[in-house]
C-alpha cells in the first residue's frame, strides 16, 4: 500500500470536515476555514484584484460552502479544488456585477498570468498536475497565456479582448483551438 | 482538422466541448452563461463534459498563492450564518436527535432553519410534526428547501441558485410505486407555498422522494414529467 502524502491526509481531513459541517457542526465549518480561507482569499484577490472586494467575495463563498455543504461529493471533486471552485464562481459573478471593477490596475497581480512555467508550492506535483501542465505547455504562447488569464484573472471573452487590446475574434479563436488542443493532449497524449 | 489561421468570427457558435470548458474558465457573459447553464441542466452529455473540464484544469487551482484575510472576515460569516436562523437551538435539536436521523436529514433541517428563521422548536417529548426535504442535483450551487406541514398540507420551497432557463421548476412527488405526481410548477427563486392537492397528502411520507424537473411553463401541473430531474431528495419527518 502506498504511503498517504500529506495531500492524502489533508484531503481526507477536509472531506471529513466538509461532511460534518453538512450536518451543521459549526466547529467543523471553522476548522475549514481555518484551513483553506488564506487559499480561498488567495482566490478572490486574484480574480477580483481589490482587497474590499475580494473580503465580501470570500463571505459570500464561505456562506455558500456551509448551505451547500451536503452536496460535497468526494467522488466527483477533491475537497479543495470544491471549495476553491466556489470560491472562484463567486469572485467571478461578483466582478462581473461590479460592472467598472473589471478593468482595474494590474500593480496586485501583474506577474501572475505572466508565460512564465508554473511553479508548485509546497504541493507534490501529481500525474494530473504534470499532464496539464505539459498540455499547456505544448499550445503556442498566445493559446497559452490567454487560457491561464482566464483561468486566473476570471475574465469573460469581452475582457480578455478589451485587456489584450484584440478584436473579439482573434481572442475566441486563440482561447477556443488552444482549449482543443489542450483537450486533445490531456485525453490521447 | 481545425484552421489554425484566421481569426474567429465574433459570433461563432462553439461546439459542445468548446462550451463546456468556455463555462467552467468563466468565458461567457451573462446571457452565454445562461443559455450554457440551462443546457447543462437540460442535457445530459454536456452536463459530462463540464465535469470533465473541471477536472482538466483543476491542476490550476494549486497555483493560486495564498493571502490570508483579516480576522474580522470570520466573524462576519458566522454572523451571517446566524442570520434567519435559530442557531444554538440548530445544535441542540442535533444532539438529542443525532441517533435518530441521518446526516442528509439533518442538512435538510438546517437549510430548512435557514430559511423559515427562528420558529419554535420542538422538544424530544412532543411528536414529530413537520416533513423536510433537500433537493440537491449535479447543478453547482442548486438547492431547494422544503418544509411540509401535514396538519395544514401546506408545503413551502425556497430555491437557491436556479440558473436562467427558460423552462419552468416543477416539482413532482415520488412515492414507493415510482410514480411522478406533479404539485405544480414553482417560482425561480425564493420561497414558493402551495397547498399539497388531497389526492397526493398521503403520498408524503418517509418513502417518498421529491423531485424537480424543468418543464415548459404551463398553469397546470402536468401529468408526467419531459426530462430528467434535476435535483431529488428524500422527505424526512422531524
Amino acid at each position: 500500500m502506498p504511503q498517504a502524502t500529506e495531500t492524502d491526509r489533508t484531503r481526507a481531513q477536509l472531506s471529513r470536515l466538509i461532511g460534518q459541517a453538512a450536518s451543521g457542526d459549526r466547529q467543523a465549518f471553522q476548522d475549514i476555514y481555518n484551513l483553506t480561507s488564506a487559499k480561498l482569499f488567495g482566490v478572490c484577490l486574484r480574480i477580483l484584484n481589490d482587497r474590499q472586494a475580494a473580503e465580501d467575495a470570500l463571505q459570500d463563498a464561505y456562506v455558500k460552502i456551509w448551505r451547500n455543504a451536503g452536496r460535497f461529493d468526494a467522488k466527483r471533486a477533491s475537497p479543495i479544488t470544491w471549495l476553491a471552485t466556489i470560491a472562484r464562481n463567486t469572485a467571478i459573478d461578483r466582478k462581473r456585477s461590479g460592472g467598472n471593477r473589471t478593468m482595474v490596475s494590474d500593480d496586485v497581480i501583474k506577474e501572475m498570468a505572466s508565460d512564465e512555467p508554473s511553479v508548485l508550492e509546497n504541493l507534490e506535483a501529481q500525474e494530473d498536475t504534470k499532464v496539464l501542465n505539459k498540455c499547456l505547455d505544448s499550445l503556442e504562447a498566445r493559446q497559452r497565456n490567454v487560457i491561464r488569464t482566464a483561468f486566473f484573472e476570471g475574465h469573460s471573452y469581452n475582457e480578455l479582448a478589451q485587456k489584450l487590446n484584440k478584436p473579439l475574434g482573434t481572442v475566441k479563436s486563440w482561447v477556443r483551438r488552444g482549449l482543443k488542443r489542450l483537450k486533445d493532449c490531456m485525453d490521447y497524449g | 482538422m481545425v484552421d489554425d489561421t484566421g481569426p474567429l468570427k465574433d459570433d461563432e457558435a462553439p461546439d459542445d466541448e468548446t462550451l463546456a470548458a468556455e463555462l467552467v474558465l468563466g468565458l461567457l457573459d451573462s446571457e452565454e452563461k445562461a443559455l450554457a447553464l440551462r443546457k447543462q441542466l437540460s442535457d445530459l452529455k454536456f452536463a459530462q463534459a463540464v465535469d470533465a473540464w473541471n477536472r482538466r484544469i483543476d491542476p490550476l487551482f494549486q497555483e493560486f498563492q495564498e493571502v490570508e484575510p483579516a480576522a474580522f472576515i470570520w466573524d462576519g460569516i458566522e454572523s451571517r450564518l446566524d442570520a434567519g436562523s435559530p442557531g444554538e437551538a440548530v445544535v441542540q435539536m442535533k444532539r438529542w436527535r443525532l441517533g435518530a436521523i441521518a446526516s442528509g436529514a439533518l442538512a435538510a433541517c438546517l437549510a430548512l432553519a435557514l430559511i423559515v428563521g427562528p420558529m419554535p422548536f420542538v422538544t424530544p417529548s412532543e411528536e414529530p410534526s413537520v416533513a423536510v426535504a433537500q433537493l440537491t442535483g449535479d447543478i453547482e450551487g442548486l438547492v431547494l428547501a422544503v418544509s411540509y406541514n401535514p396538519e395544514t398540507a401546506e408545503m413551502r420551497i425556497d430555491v437557491n441558485g436556479m440558473p436562467e432557463t427558460d423552462t419552468a421548476p416543477e416539482i413532482w412527488i415520488v412515492g414507493q410505486d415510482g410514480i411522478f405526481r406533479s404539485l405544480g410548477q414553482i417560482g425561480r427563486n425564493g420561497i414558493s407555498e402551495m397547498t399539497v392537492p388531497s389526492d397526493h397528502r398521503e403520498l408524503i411520507n418517509s418513502a417518498a422522494t421529491l423531485q424537480l424537473t424543468m418543464e415548459p411553463p404551463s398553469d397546470t401541473p402536468h401529468a408526467k414529467p419531459t426530462g430528467e430531474p434535476v435535483a431529488s431528495g428524500k422527505v424526512t419527518f422531524i
